[in-house]
């Protein structure tokens, strides 16, 4: 287990190479002079000169990224903001706590609805039920997460007063933005739930489990939900990430520190560092993330010890 | 950085460095549509009438505003964001104050200035000003904060046109400031945000300028630096020594808030969370007009919409009949509708109405829509087959460039729209990747770098848009409005300069650029300062 | 000796929207205590179909039984409330399916899937289950204390075992195996089969076999039933349906095992195809395929004919002889 573990941290490597790399080349290839925004619009050539050169930019490229790699292994320095001028990590550490509390909640609003509607739907299938619940699942996927906050905002801050409209300061502020994120991902937990519960709920063994005389509360609740949870906490995992990575909304609409647009923002002001730093950061939180819920599977279902132990491919490959 | 200076300034790069900074305009809910001429004073309409607050009150006042500033001292770090010139305005005091109603420089700080010559102004102080750490102001503290402004913020508005070799102290409460150009009104300039006093003693308690920007307990101020939470807040509080004892701050503390959708920045208000939302974009404002749970007021500020023509080395822009043509095939009242949410009338000069040396030099008559004109002009210029023009815009231009295509489409121009992120906009449009641009200029003042259009270094080093052309003609034209001794007789020279645009078709003025501002409906006392940022200060709750 | 069970016109159609599968038509079967009941019958003979309704286990909304009746001990199975069919299944009527790889949940222990079915038809403590699920394991050849292992820890021939464990759990009084070994590799297969054959005599279960494998029936069956397109066409003792065949296809089936001591060049193989079951013949429906038709064949569905005594063969060529 531990090797593996090691090893799955191993795997970074690359990736925050490629990932640093990328975004080197991204710096060489986009227009707009890091220096002539740090400077401002109305500087005068010389001193945009002068930045460059004390920036570095004017070294090739390989140098910079070599420089870059360097300050990240032997100082643990991601550079500093062209925008405020502090270190990238201490930007956005705090961002991230904030992120991941929020998309912690979100995941668990938009699981537990969407795992319900999903068995739900699944065990009355073809039913009006099962169509409802089709219809209201895509509704909040398909309207847009920041009409979705508006709308909340709309019915909880102004009409009902019982949640604040903004901000973070106190612990009512997370729930409003919880509940925008977390129901936008319902119908996908719902669709996954739902085939995953109806593919599941085909198999043999449940057959076995009708034949042994079992109810089909039962048969439902200790046999098809555990299997049936296995491609849904797969796609926990994955969601955990995107919205780490990609909740806009959080600052747009609910005024509140997130990572994402952090890092969008500072896409548009060629704030590299904080990008590259930024990346950086979320492919290693990615990675651990990944790697729990990889290693929560095994709670779930008993065949990837031997499958992770050994340090082979997780697969969920049915028993031929 | 400068992203939201130039978001501020509407699309462009603001250049202008102004003077006469309250000129706005505003108007309540349901009242007639923002005037275009003479709201200096003000009188009928509503830009900065309420009166003068006498009550000071335990409320905290809540701002929201789009983001949050990167520093909230911008001019120690050599920054400009609308958001920190808002927070800081509120923080720091001037030598020179404008007055709310008139539009007039005023003593502050100073009770008396003159011009020794073309570059010295001499400044009388108060001597019962203190800073945050109860100390007196005095000339020393001036040179300082002008010396600073000159070496953090040389290259831009805040430090620009500062000579700080001139500066004297000339004993503890009569200072000379030196300037690098001849202009007037200057003076007005440092009624400015960024001219706030502070002492050498306040920036190293704070621990140097990168520290102070970020928390800023400097100042003579309104209102005190009390918290920055990073990410969500900023908190002052009200400076009970303030040594203007006639004033009376409502608000014991102001906090703003920052969330950038401004839909969402309404309901904050709607909701009860915030007391005032700043820069709620024009078209979607006046969809709150008939909300009687806010207040929607509209103003201007100085700042006009303008399409300039890449004449440099493009050919069809190079011909005056195809700007003319453009100009024909235009319709301002279409346009000045949509820019402006029908707030707000096209403009009839280069200048805004507002501005206190503005001249209407066209008649809305001879700027009215000619598709027939407009044609028989591009067929004397060869282009009776077609003309394709391509433009630069951020996405905020779009708007207002898809409006343009489909009139300039009826007389048989292509318009092509480039829109792009901010970065790529300013490289573009110093670069003169265009054939049009739309740039929102602020005009409020006689200011050097407001025409930096027309400055041959600027438009061979680094300009944002403008025709990417100059003559002599032209350069002393504007010269003689920079050094025009009063805004009376600078209008005559204003004239002059028109006529020189008008005949070769240089520039299309489309209409004032309008900001909008939502409060609680029992919040009065909306001002507004230079470049059209609110003044914080100056809210207080009906009683 | 009393039976055991009685099938009477039993009637399946599997329903959707597009179309009705005539799965099941019309049968008869009849089944004494402790008797082992062969059914063969190619692919889609309605086989697993007659064993789903007498367990009940028809998929829902799509199977249903439209005629019929199954009496399990005298009782009819069809009228009993579902509840009455859980307290059934899994204790006097057990299944085994076809492939022991797939029929146990992966993710609960091997020992708490035996102990399930205890626990829900006998009245004892969670331990006592678990024990007695031990005792199971050990009666199918597993080492009982692997009762804690996942059944992906275990080879398929032992899976199906412990199938069969869970099966027998409750001492049923009826066992149908729908080919129990079909999955398995040949010596596997031989290994359960004894397994199976010896647990049957020492409890004494009445055995449905469910194959298509007519060496499986001839090793294990007292009785055989042949299925063709949803009938039963013959049905007799394993004396009489492997030494004096009538149905011409019971007589094909048997040209189509190979055997070792017949030197030929390929295997037999029925010409055509076996007649779409959406789609049924008015007529016999082995005609298309028959090498003893007649024309009467066509124009006639022949009825089951007791051609000696509890020898029945559905073939007009009998049926016919006899009425001439």
């Amino acid at each position: 287990m531990i090797k593996y573990i090691i090893k799955r941290i191993v795997y970074l490597i690359p990736i925050m190479l490629g990932v640093s790399a990328i975004i080197f080349a991204l710096k060489t290839f986009t227009p707009g002079d890091p220096a002539r925004i740090i400077l401002g619009n109305d500087a005068p050539q010389e001193q945009v000169d002068a930045k460059r050169e004390e920036l570095g930019l004017n070294d090739p490229v390989v140098v910079q990224y070599f420089n870059y790699i360097k300050g990240i292994v032997t100082k643990g320095d991601f550079g500093d903001s062209y925008r405020t001028g502090n270190p990238v990590l201490s930007e956005i550490l705090p961002r991230l706590k904030t992120s991941g509390l929020i998309t912690l909640g979100a995941v668990a609003i938009g699981a537990v609805i969407g795992i319900i509607l999903g068995i739900v739907s699944a065990l009355k299938k073809y039913t009006w039920i099962d169509s409802l619940v089709l219809v209201v699942s895509m509704f909040f996927q398909s309207v847009p997460e920041f009409v979705v906050g508006l709308v909340l905002i709309f019915i909880f801050a102004v009409t009902y007063h019982i949640l604040p409209s903004s901000g973070i300061e106190s612990a009512k502020g997370y729930i409003l933005p919880m509940m925008c994120i977390g129901l936008s991902s319902v119908a996908s937990y719902t669709r996954i739930t739902r085939s995953s519960m109806l593919e599941v709920l085909s198999e043999d063994y449940i057959r076995t489990a009708r034949a042994k005389g079992q109810t089909e509360r039962n048969i439902t609740k200790r046999h098809a939900l555990r299997n049936a949870m296995i491609p849904v906490a797969q796609s926990i995992g994955t969601n955990l990430g995107n919205s780490i990575g990609g909740a806009m909304v959080l600052e747009t609409v609910f005024g509140i520190p997130g990572v994402g647009k952090y890092i969008t923002d500072s896409i548009t002001q060629r704030n590299y560092p904080s990008v590259l730093g930024g990346a950086l950061i979320i492919a290693i939180v990615l990675t651990v993330i990944n790697l729990l819920v990889d290693i929560s599977f095994i709670l779930i279902d008993p065949r990837l010890k031997t499958t992770i132990i050994s340090g082979g491919k997780k697969k969920l490959k049915k028993a031929a | 950085m400068k992203l939201k200076k130039v978001l501020g300034a509407g699309l462009a790069v603001a250049m202008a460095f102004s003077v006469v900074a309250c000129g706005s305009s505003e108007k309540e809910t349901g009242s007639a549509p923002a005037k275009t001429a003479g709201s200096k004073a003000a009188t009928e309409n509503t830009a900065n009438v309420d009166l003068v607050n006498k009550v000071k009150s335990d409320e905290t006042l809540v701002v929201a505003l789009a983001s949050e500033p990167s520093s909230l001292a911008p001019t120690l770090v050599g920054e400009s964001e609308n958001e920190s010139s808002i927070i800081s305005g509120a923080i720091l005091d001037t030598l020179v104050s404008q007055n709310q109603f008139t539009g007039v420089v005023e003593p502050n700080i100073a009770t008396k200035w003159e011009w020794l010559d073309d570059y010295r102004l001499q400044f009388t102080l108060r001597d019962d000003v203190t800073f945050t750490d109860g100390s007196l102001l005095t000339a020393e503290d001036v040179v300082y904060t002008f010396e600073t402004l000159a070496s953090q913020s040389g290259n831009n508005d805040g430090g620009k046109f500062l000579d700080p070799s001139k500066n004297e102290v000339v004993d503890d409460h009569t200072v000379i400031l030196g300037f690098n150009t001849v202009a007037p009104d200057l003076v007005t300039m440092l009624t400015w945000t960024p001219f706030g006093i502070f002492s050498e003693d306040e920036v190293e308690a704070c621990g140097g300028f990168d520290k102070a920007a970020d928390s800023p307990v400097i100042g003579s101020g309104k209102y005190r630096f009390k918290e920055w939470v990073q990410g969500q807040y900023v908190v002052l509080e009200r400076n009970d020594n303030y040594w203007n004892q006639d004033y009376a701050g409502y608000f014991k503390e102001i906090k703003f808030t920052f969330t950038q959708d401004p839909a969402a920045r309404e309901m904050a208000v709607e909701a009860g969370d915030a007391g005032v939302a700043y820069e709620i974009p024009v078209a979607q404002a006046s969809t709150y007009v008939n909300n009687q749970n806010v207040k929607t007021s509209f103003y201007s500020f100085g700042q006009v919409y303008h399409i300039w023509m890449n004449m440099r080395d493009s050919e069809p822009m190079k011909n005056v009949k195809v700007r003319e043509a453009l100009d024909k095939a235009l319709d301002y009242d279409a346009i000045a509708a949509y820019a402006t949410g029908g707030q707000a009338k096209q403009s009839l000069g280069y200048i805004d109405a507002d501005v206190p040396f503005a001249v209407d030099y066209y008649t809305e008559d001879e700027r009215k829509q000619d598709v027939g004109g407009a044609k028989a002009l591009l067929e004397e210029a060869g282009y009776g087959d077609g003309l394709t023009i391509s433009c630069l815009g951020t996405p905020d231009a779009e708007g207002l460039y898809t409006v343009m295509q489909a009139q300039l489409a009826q007389a048989g121009i292509t318009l092509e729209i480039n829109s792009v992120d901010i970065p790529t906009f300013v490289q573009g449009a110093n670069g003169g990747d265009y054939d049009i641009i739309l740039v929102g200029e602020y005009l409020d003042s006689r200011n050097p770098s407001a025409w930096v259009f027309f400055d041959e270094n600027s438009i061979n080093t680094f300009c944002i848009g403008g025709d990417k052309y100059t003559s002599d003609e032209i350069w002393s034209a504007i010269q003689e409005v920079i050094k025009a001794e009063d805004n009376e007789a600078a209008k005559e020279k204003v004239a002059a300069l028109e006529e020189i645009f008008k005949r070769d078709t240089l520039v299309l003025n489309l209409c004032p650029e309008l900001r909008s501002a939502i409060t609680q409906p029992d919040i009065y006392g909306l001002a507004t300062r230079e470049r059209g940022y609110i003044d914080v200060t100056s809210f207080y709750r009906e009683q | 000796m009393e039976n055991i069970l009685e099938i009477e016109e039993l009637v399946v159609h599997y329903e959707t929207d597009d179309e009705v599968v005539e799965a099941v038509n019309n049968i008869k079967l009849t089944m004494k205590k402790g008797e082992i009941l062969g059914l063969v019958g190619e692919t889609g003979a309605g086989k697993t179909t007659t064993a789903l309704a007498i367990m009940g286990l028809l998929p829902e909304h799509v199977g249903a039984i439209k005629k019929g009746k199954i009496k399990f001990e005298g009782e009819n199975l069809l009228e009993k409330s579902k509840r009455e069919m859980r307290a059934v299944r899994g204790n006097k009527i057990s299944m085994i399916f076809q492939d022991p790889m797939t029929a146990l949940n992966p993710v609960k222990t091997v020992g708490d899937q035996i102990a399930e079915v205890i626990l829900l038809h006998d009245k004892c403590s969670k331990a006592e289950a678990l024990k007695r699920a031990q005792e199971m394991l050990g009666l199918v050849g597993i080492v009982p204390e692997r009762y804690k292992d996942y059944p992906h820890q275990f080879s398929g021939g032992m899976k199906q075992r412990i199938v069969i464990a869970i099966a027998l759990a409750c001492e049923p009084d009826l066992l149908i195996a729908d080919e129990p070994t079909t999955a398995l590799d040949v010596t596997i297969q031989a290994q359960i089969l004894d397994m199976m054959r010896g647990l049957q005599k020492k409890n004494n279960t009445s055995t449905i076999l469910i194959t298509h494998d007519l060496g499986v029936v001839a090793e294990m069956c007292d009785h055989c039933a042949v299925m063709y397109a949803g009938e039963i066409v013959e049905y007799g003792t394993l004396q009489e349906i492997f030494d004096n065949p009538k149905h011409p296809y019971t007589k094909a089936l048997y040209k189509s095992i190979p055997s070792l001591d017949k030197d030929v060049e390929r295997l037999h193989v029925i010409p055509g195809m076996v007649c779409d079951p959406s789609d049924l013949p008015s007529h016999c429906s082995f005609y298309d395929r028959c090498d003893e038709k007649c024309d009467a064949c066509k124009i006639q569905d022949p009825q089951p004919y007791e051609v000696s005594d509890g020898h029945v063969v559905k073939c007009l060529k009998y049926q016919a002889r006899e009425e001439k």
